[in-house]
């Protein structure tokens, strides 16, 4: 109950904060969108552990193109605003975990480009340093030319995969057709873009001590969302039996 | 949550005293019907209406809720964890049939009496023996069912402890997932999804004895138990249980047997609880042996859970190897010998026991096609030594004793038979001793657990009071207790859980409509 009331207090919030910003802020206009490209799935090794990312490595939904569903022909906003990039490490941007409608995707529901400024909602949060430049009308893309996914600045476990989604242009609507509430939209929609199972379960057939897109547990336990959590931190849903220390986006 | 607190269910559900169910237990056991009273009001409306509740998505579950669905009834099949299948899902696949094609085929002969008497030798006569008989005489057209109704495809077929001949059946899976999976795709096609978050709270069960419906907690988070809506189904026809045993309820557990203490690692999902035992049990059903809990002698100390090494004792060594106490280089049991008499004596070592096999014995195992070595080569639970040597210097075993251990069981192979613990010795028994060797670390486990309601041949949950049936309330699988007695042969527990699951459907589906 109280963090119902918690996430609708942040929701009100966030909604005069958007509305503020809209008037407020410079909003980018249309801008022609780069070819489109398959969901790139990023795999490496980092801090030593064997590490598999799923991504969408393209602000340009691969389905969906620049054509948002409920956008309909308009195109995302692309542009970098403010000065040169100087990377700096993130705090915690993976705090938002709410299920009330987030202002973001809100702004995708209703049809209103989100802005993907990240300060007109984590207003009081910090969670980008004072030096790091304005997000606004940044995509995935563009936080990607700096923040290299496998590189000491990886966004990985940071941010949190709706945050992700929402970045690359794939706006909540495109995951569920009901808002309200949200209903989980399914492991097919996700391997519409994702997969199929098999192609993920190779690109992930070296993680150590086993493959996690490969259970012989069967399709049940090849549902996305038992580990993959969009709205609150990724689970190894594997370790709840085995010691299978993934890590996993 | 909101939701679940304006529900008119939540506050009406309030719990009755425990005097008055005794009262009106009492007053009802003059009356011709089943005797124990309600002890949970019945809600004014109910949340939504069906014919046929299942609860619990394993063997038993799937089957019953199969068997119903087949038969026209509407079925809502709920499940509390996030995934469905239980134990079933994570299980090792292996299914005993008496008189089967592939015993036709190998000419070995088998009937469901020989099958009736193994259960009945490893339950030490506990067994309540018109169950076990349903089971042994089931099992060959359960198999066929399996093949020609779900489009189970099954491997090969292996001799298994305590079992006089080789029955059982392995799947082409190598895990319970070969049955759960094609069961959950026909019951799709049958319109039966199950409701995976749906922890069963109350079964309702009315003055007139029967059991009406189900409490239930809507998007439930395991373990959380307050977590997740009130909801109320009615049953109009019966609410079938099929929520498995309660092997990782430590609790519970050691209620019934306080040495399995959480120390003791386990086999079972962690959803193997036991509240929903207590929740039948707390409206007037009768817990069968609750105590005979099986551990499983082929678990390692090196990997939690069922893991792997149990493939490697039961598909390698346990035919074509030997167990020896490392302590003394000596066997100490027969290998082949069923769970309870091996786990003891496993324990009585103080877990210093090894098995091991040769080089011949690994890939005469290896041609199997049930048996998955490479992923127990992936692990670090079975080692391989280049020489005898080496691996009785790694285990600390008395060298001498344990060539001398080899030179008699090679001795028994000549002469076709095991004088020392009587193992089974088929024709082509191999000899052992040829390097390399290949060897995993065991210490028990708890896997199973025999005890459970109390239900009669037709699957129905018998009345603690009058040991009559309860109206409306059919139970099955592991959270029943009595066909496997003191001690449950290896394989025989998809055979139960299947049997019975689909006897549990078939007569729900048959009820008349009591609304
Ligand atoms: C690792 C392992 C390997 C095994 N290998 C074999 C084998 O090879 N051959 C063999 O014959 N037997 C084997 N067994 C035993 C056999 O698998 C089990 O006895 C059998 O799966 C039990 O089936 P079930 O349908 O009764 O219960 P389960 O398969 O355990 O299903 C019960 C379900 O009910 C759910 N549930 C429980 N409480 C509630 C509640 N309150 N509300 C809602 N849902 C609830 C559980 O989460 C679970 O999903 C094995 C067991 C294990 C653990």
């Amino acid at each position: 109950m109280d963090g119902q009331q918690k996430h609708r207090r942040l929701l009100r919030l966030c909604l005069v904060t958007i509305t503020l910003a809209l008037l407020a802020v410079f909003v980018a206009g249309p801008q022609a969108s780069p070819p489109r490209s398959e969901p790139v799935l990023t795999f490496g090794l980092w801090s030593g552990h064997t590490h598999f990312g799923v991504a969408l490595a393209d602000g340009n939904h691969p389905v969906l193109g620049g054509h948002h569903p409920v956008l309909g022909g308009k195109e995302w906003p692309r542009q970098l605003s403010g000065g040169g990039p100087t990377p700096q490490t993130h705090g915690n941007l993976s705090v938002w975990q709410g299920t009330g409608r987030h202002p973001v995707i809100e702004a995708s529901v209703t049809g209103q480009n989100p802005l993907h400024d990240c300060a007109s909602c984590h207003e009081g949060d910090a969670v980008l340093s004072e030096t790091h430049p304005p997000t606004a009308g940044m995509s995935m893309n563009d936080c990607r030319a700096c923040h290299v996914p496998d590189g000491p600045l990886s966004l990985e476990g940071k941010l949190s995969l709706s945050h992700t989604h929402i970045l690359s242009g794939v706006g909540c609507a495109a995951c569920h057709e009901n808002t309200d509430p949200p209903e989980d939209p399914g492991t097919a929609l996700c391997l519409a873009c994702h997969g199929p199972l098999e192609t993920l379960a190779a690109k992930t057939a070296d993680v150590s001590p086993t493959n996690p897109h490969e259970s012989p547990h069967g399709p049940p336990f090849a549902e996305c969302s038992l580990c993959h959590l969009q709205h609150e931190p990724s689970e190894n849903f594997c370790s709840t039996c085995h010691d299978f220390n993934f890590n996993l986006p | 949550m909101a939701k679940g607190e304006s529900s008119k269910t939540g506050p009406k559900l309030t719990r009755r005293q425990m005097l008055r169910t005794g009262a009106l237990a009492g007053a009802s056991l003059t009356l011709a019907g089943p005797a124990t009273a309600a002890v949970r009001e019945m809600p004014e409306s109910w949340d939504e209406e069906v014919d046929v509740v299942v609860i619990g998505t394993g063997f038993s579950g799937l089957a019953a809720a199969f068997e119903a669905a087949k038969a026209g009834a509407d079925v809502a099949l709920l499940e509390k964890m996030r995934t469905p299948g239980g134990n079933s899902i994570i299980n090792g696949g292996y299914l005993s049939v008496a008189g089967s094609p592939r015993q036709a085929e190998q000419g070995i002969e088998d009937s469901s009496e020989l099958l009736l008497q193994d259960m009945l030798k490893a339950g030490q006569g506990l067994n309540h023996v018109e169950l076990a008989r349903t089971v042994a005489e089931q099992s060959a057209s359960t198999l066929t069912w399996t093949i020609d109704e779900v489009g189970v495809e099954y491997g090969g077929m292996t001799q298994l402890g305590g079992h006089a001949v080789p029955r059982s059946y392995t799947t082409a899976a190598g895990s319970g997932s070969g049955i759960v999976v094609p069961l959950l795709e026909r019951l799709g096609e049958l319109g039966v999804t199950p409701r995976t978050g749906t922890l069963l709270k109350h079964l309702i069960r009315d003055d007139d004895g029967r059991v009406k419906g189900v409490m239930v907690h809507d998007r439930y988070r395991f373990p959380d138990e307050a977590s997740g809506t009130p909801k109320t189904i009615m049953a109009r026809k019966a609410v079938i249980l099929a929520t498995g045993g309660f092997g990782n309820d430590v609790a519970f557990r050691q209620l019934q047997d306080p040495r399995l203490t959480e120390d003791l690692d386990t086999t079972n999902q962690p959803g193997a609880t036991g509240e929903a035992i207590r929740e039948a049990l707390r409206i007037g059903c009768v817990n069968v042996q609750p105590s005979w809990i099986q551990l499983g002698p082929w678990g390692s100390p090196d990997e939690r859970g069922f893991g792997v090494a149990p493939y490697f004792v039961i598909g390698v060594s346990a035919l074509n190897g030997l167990m020896v106490d490392t302590q003394t280089g000596k066997r100490f049991v027969n290998e082949l010998a069923d769970r309870k008499t091996r786990s003891d004596a496993i324990i009585a070592t103080g877990n210093k026991a090894i098995v091991f096999c040769d080089a011949p014995g690994l890939a005469k195992a290896a041609e199997s096609p049930s048996v998955k070595l490479d992923r127990l080569f992936e692990t670090e639970v079975l080692t391989e030594y280049a020489t005898l040597q080496d691996m009785a210097a790694a285990h600390d075993i008395p060298l001498e004793a344990l060539q001398a251990t080899i030179d008699d069981f090679n001795a028994a192979v000549d002469a076709g038979e095991d004088l020392e613990f009587g193992r089974y010795m088929p024709d082509d028994q191999l000899k052992t001793g040829e390097a390399p060797f290949y060897a995993v670390r065991v210490a028990p486990k708890i896997h199973h657990t025999m005890g459970g309601l109390g239900i009669n041949a037709d699957a129905q949950a018998l009345d603690l009071a009058s040991n009559a049936p309860i109206p409306g309330l059919y139970a099955a699988g592991e959270v029943t207790g009595g066909v496997h007695g003191a001690s449950r042969l290896g394989s025989c527990a998809i055979a139960d859980c299947l049997v019975f699951g689909r006897i549990a459907g078939r007569n729900a589906a048959a009820e008349p409509n009591w609304a």
